[in-house]
């Protein structure tokens, strides 16, 4: 039975590389619906594959710490496989990688080949970090998504394209690059043959890197990831870049490929260097605090709706890294829950952001007004997305922040007390939001063409509704994620102090 | 000094090859007369391949031919044969738009290639030096190629005084190590008694001598000054071919030498002492490159830049040899960062080479726009290859820039791996500004490109070998 989810898993990798490759061989002779045609297979078989996987990881492996479906074919290709923490990172690129694509295809969009085969490059990359074992090859894949997205920045991007597109080049690969240093000094240091996660694992077991050794491979590995991930103070790429970049783009780039740099801390850094982590917790939950709270408030003052969002998803990151400074399964796996939910939801709002924006022409909230009447079903998508990222019960969200901040309160009763006001504040800037953009009535520049606003049509609420539908699965069975990270999280005796 | 016994005539066969192939062009290009000698090139070219083919394939035996004066590695060989076939066909391609005669430029070019690989494969510095300057004397005459254009002729005037100046200061270096050696009557010139020399003030200003020489030919900090304006100046394959070949002649010999040393007896003062001066001559390179590099529009002087910036990693490379003494592996590294290195670089030249004006000294960034409609192709290999350059993966630019940050950490040298790293972010800043330029629309006049099939094909090649070469890099970790 491992044969066919093994399949599973190089299918969601490879078919979206494939069909960007042949895309890119067809470019003189394809047409516009080629390309979309194209498209949309690769990205429905990536996330058919990628939720079989998860399927079959529940189904057979569940309660199993160790990496399944792993294979290895030849040196020069990456080695695949997933675990219990990867395994929903790998469903979410899928399902959010498919609605990327889904609203590229339904987009009026100039030289969709080209987009479509850069999107297609970065979706394959995207499936690539989780479902690789080897961290030469997360790294990897990761990188697959800077060129596309700055190509994509710079050809379709809005305004300020020009800034934003090199500043998220430049910030993004000095985070690659420093966290590769780590990288390689963490394989260095533990003596391991390659870069293999078990490698590294197994050949640490006959190591003992000492202290400070372990404070600076982390700080490293810290500041470069945490660059990737926006941690504070090196987060202004983020909203600029992603209120820039095209939406699919944004879509894939706040949704999945942000996880990366968390995903990483929880999955190799914290369990390797346990000492790096207790050396560097308050540090990091300072940090963190800023993003939860000072970028929750610079979230508050935003009037253009993409940068409301795009700041939202940098406020978010703050709460993910708390869950770390716990230390704790419950800390960590809420995390790990939360990053699942956010990924849905800040891509769902990107996307109905660029519906809102397309109706209304313009990007000021306070010019907004009144869309309610006209657009019903659009106001209903909009608010579930920002009662999701607000984390009300019923979605995702609300399981990530609620065992976060349980957890929290054992570590620092205060930074409990204070992250709990980051929720206050997401819930001010997100329902405000809602008000200026759907309630009231229409503004002064509005009313002339109020008219002859539409809802939202049938193929355009089919993504959004398979966003709210994940979103919403994982908030009513919340196992689905819980069981397999758990299985996981046990295992590493990082995770398991008594506390 | 022992004498030559056994001439083994197939250790040099690629350069054999080389050299008789230019003479056969030169004289057919001088006796069959102006409509035929058009039509000749061909020969040149099938010359190139051949000698690929004896560099490939050629016998070879371990240890050294011609008394010990050179190596039979040919690595480096085939490195600088495939440099001067991409040249060559880019040279055709700059001659299609009228520069001056191609016979003659493709005959000294391989005379050139056939002098670097000679440098190269010499373990004895006198031979070295004979080998150099055939090649140097070459690449004077090429960087002045263009005779009606300002810059061309200012490029080989520049590039003969500084290489002038840098060959004088390497025979000087060569006679002050000779000098040392004579009061013990041993041949300190010849690599495998080099370390006898190092406990001795002789020999070691000797070195520091030729050490500056050939920091002068790979234009590394301090003597770097002379790349920009040669490198721009230059007709576009010749830039390309110092960009790359001459380049990597430089560090490739460089790395033999210094791998020669021993410090196993009680040196290791020296020891230190040489490898705190090679790191920081390479930290000064990689920083003065790249922030060289930021500032320019001049797409030729960018590359300049961008090739002082890349001497620096490799100089990186040559510091943790001398750090970890001599490894096959770190051979290896070197081979890979130049060929992904001249892949990626080619690809851009031939970009570059791709506008329809002989002079291509003042284009700037600016001509790049809307290239996106005008050649996809064209676009297309300038992402590619500019994003190898800036060690994006799965370029091979990458994994050549992994391999040295791995060699600098393991033997380490965390600082230089620093440099490296903040080097890199700062070069991100004018590749992708070019690729930026190349994605903008075009506002105005734009200026012609030329389109051949033949070319467009090299192009691809290129990008794909970029991509692709990156799979070699299993068989070396």
């Amino acid at each position: 039975m491992d044969d066919f989810y093994i399949i599973s898993i190089y299918a969601g990798v490879y078919v979206p590389l494939i069909f960007a490759v042949l895309l890119a061989l067809i470019y003189p002779v394809a047409g516009g619906k080629a390309a979309r045609v194209l498209g949309m297979t690769a990205a429905s078989v990536s996330a058919l594959a990628s939720l079989a996987v998860w399927y079959g990881f529940l189904k057979l492996h569940s309660g199993s710490p160790n990496f399944a479906f792993t294979s290895d074919i030849a040196d020069f290709l990456p080695a695949l496989g997933v675990n219990g923490i990867s395994v929903p990172f790998f469903a979410l690129a899928g399902v959010v990688g498919f609605a990327a694509v889904y609203w590229a295809c339904i987009s009026d969009i100039k030289s969709v080949k080209a987009y479509m085969i850069l999107l297609l490059f970065m979706q394959g990359g995207l499936m690539g970090v989780f479902a690789s074992t080897n961290l030469l090859w997360i790294y990897m894949f990761h990188e697959f998504a800077l060129v596309p997205t700055f190509v994509a920045t710079c050809v379709w991007g809005g305004a300020g394209k020009r800034m934003a597109a090199m500043q998220m080049a430049v910030y993004l690969t000095l985070g690659a690059l420093v966290s590769l240093v780590g990288i390689i000094a963490l394989v260095v240091f533990s003596g391991s043959d390659g870069f293999g996660i078990g490698e590294i694992a197994s050949a640490l077991k006959s190591v003992e890197l000492n202290a400070s050794l372990q404070g600076w491979i982390f700080a490293l590995l810290l500041f470069g990831l945490g660059t990737l991930v926006s941690l504070f103070p090196f987060y202004t790429w983020a909203p600029r870049g992603y209120s820039a970049a095209p939406t699919s783009f944004s879509m894939l780039h706040a949704g999945v490929l942000k996880k990366f740099g968390l995903y990483l801390l929880f999955q190799v850094c914290a369990p390797m260097l346990p000492a790096g982590l207790s050396e560097w917790v308050w540090c990091l939950a300072v940090l963190a605090l800023f993003n939860v709270l000072y970028i929750g408030l610079v979230t508050m003052a935003q009037r253009d709706l993409k940068m409301m969002v795009s700041y939202s998803s940098v406020a978010h990151m703050g709460l993910c890294f708390l869950g770390l400074c716990s230390t704790s399964i419950l800390g960590v796996g809420g995390a790990l829950i939360l990053m699942f939910g956010h990924g849905l939801s800040v891509a769902l709002l990107f996307m109905l952001s660029n519906a809102v924006v397309n109706r209304t022409g313009q990007w000021d909230m306070r010019q907004m007004g009144g869309l309610y009447k006209k657009t019903p079903v659009l106001a209903a998508f909009f608010i579930a997305a920002i009662f999701a990222s607000i984390g009300l019960p019923g979605f995702a969200n609300f399981w990530g922040e609620l065992s976060i901040l349980v957890s929290l309160w054992n570590f620092s009763p205060a930074i409990c007390a204070l992250a709990a006001l980051g929720l206050i504040i997401s819930a001010i800037y997100g329902l405000r939001a809602v008000a200026w953009v759907f309630m009231g009535t229409p503004s002064e520049p509005l009313r002339r063409d109020f008219d002859s606003i539409s809802d939202l049509s049938l193929r355009e609420r089919f993504p959004a509704f398979v966003l709210i539908a994940a979103l919403a699965f994982a908030g009513f069975f919340p196992w689905t994620i819980a069981e397999p990270v758990n299985a996981n999280l046990s295992a590493q005796a990082v995770y398991n102090q008594s506390k | 000094m022992e004498t030559i016994t056994t001439f083994n005539w197939n250790a040099v066969i690629g350069e054999g090859v080389l050299f008789a192939f230019a003479v056969i062009t030169l004289l057919a290009d001088a006796l069959l007369g102006k409509p035929l000698s058009k039509r000749i090139f061909p020969l040149a070219l099938i010359g190139l391949f051949v000698a690929l083919a004896a560099e490939s394939w050629g016998v070879y035996s371990e240890g050294g031919a011609f008394g010990d004066i050179l190596s039979q590695s040919h690595s480096f060989g085939i490195f600088a044969v495939i440099c001067a076939i991409l040249t060559a066909l880019m040279a055709l391609q700059y001659y299609a738009k009228g520069g001056g005669n191609i016979n003659e430029f493709l005959s000294m070019l391989m005379i050139c290639t056939a002098g670097l690989m000679l440098f190269v494969r010499s373990r004895d510095l006198m031979f070295s030096f004979v080998a150099l300057e055939t090649a140097t004397i070459c690449l004077y005459a090429m960087s002045a190629w263009s005779r009606k254009s300002a810059s061309s002729l200012e490029a080989g005037a520049r590039y003969l005084i500084s290489g002038g100046v840098s060959g004088a200061i390497i025979l000087m270096g060569i006679a002050l190590i000779y000098g040392a050696g004579l009061p013990a009557n041993s041949d300190l010139l010849n690599f495998s008694n080099v370390s006898f020399g190092l406990d001795n003030g002789l020999f070691m200003s000797g070195l520091m001598f030729v050490v500056c020489g050939l920091l002068f030919k790979i234009s590394a900090f301090p003597f770097q000054f002379w790349s920009p304006d040669v490198y721009q100046g230059s007709p576009t394959p010749v830039s390309a071919f110092f960009a790359v070949a001459s380049k990597g002649a430089g560090i490739a010999f460089l790395l033999t030498l210094c791998a020669s040393f021993d410090f196993s007896k009680d040196l290791a003062h020296i020891h230190d002492k040489l490898v705190s001066t090679f790191s920081v001559v390479a930290a000064c390179t990689i920083l003065v490159g790249n922030l060289g590099g930021i500032t320019q529009i001049r797409t030729k002087r960018l590359m300049a830049f961008s090739g002082i910036a890349n001497a620096g990693y490799l100089l990186v490379l040559v510091a943790a040899a001398l750090k970890v003494g001599p490894s096959v592996g770190l051979e290896d590294v070197l081979y890979f960062y130049l060929l992904a290195y001249m892949f990626a670089n080619y690809g851009v030249f031939f970009v570059v080479n791709r506008f329809g004006e002989i002079d291509d000294a003042e284009q700037s960034l600016a001509d790049y726009r809307g290239l996106k409609l005008r050649s996809p192709i064209a676009l297309g290999t300038l992402i590619v290859n500019l994003a190898s350059l800036s060690g994006i993966p799965p370029t091979a630019g990458f994994f050549g820039k992994l391999l040295i940050l791995i060699a600098a950490w393991a033997a380490g040298l965390y600082w230089l791996v620093g440099v490296m790293i903040i080097g890199s972010v700062m070069s991100i800043y004018y590749y992708f500004g070019w690729m930026r330029a190349a994605l903008e629309p075009a506002e105005g006049e734009e200026r012609q490109l030329i389109e051949t099939p033949s070319m467009s094909a090299t192009m691809v090649a290129l990008s794909v070998a970029t991509v692709v070469f990156s799979a070699v890099v299993y068989a070396i970790i």
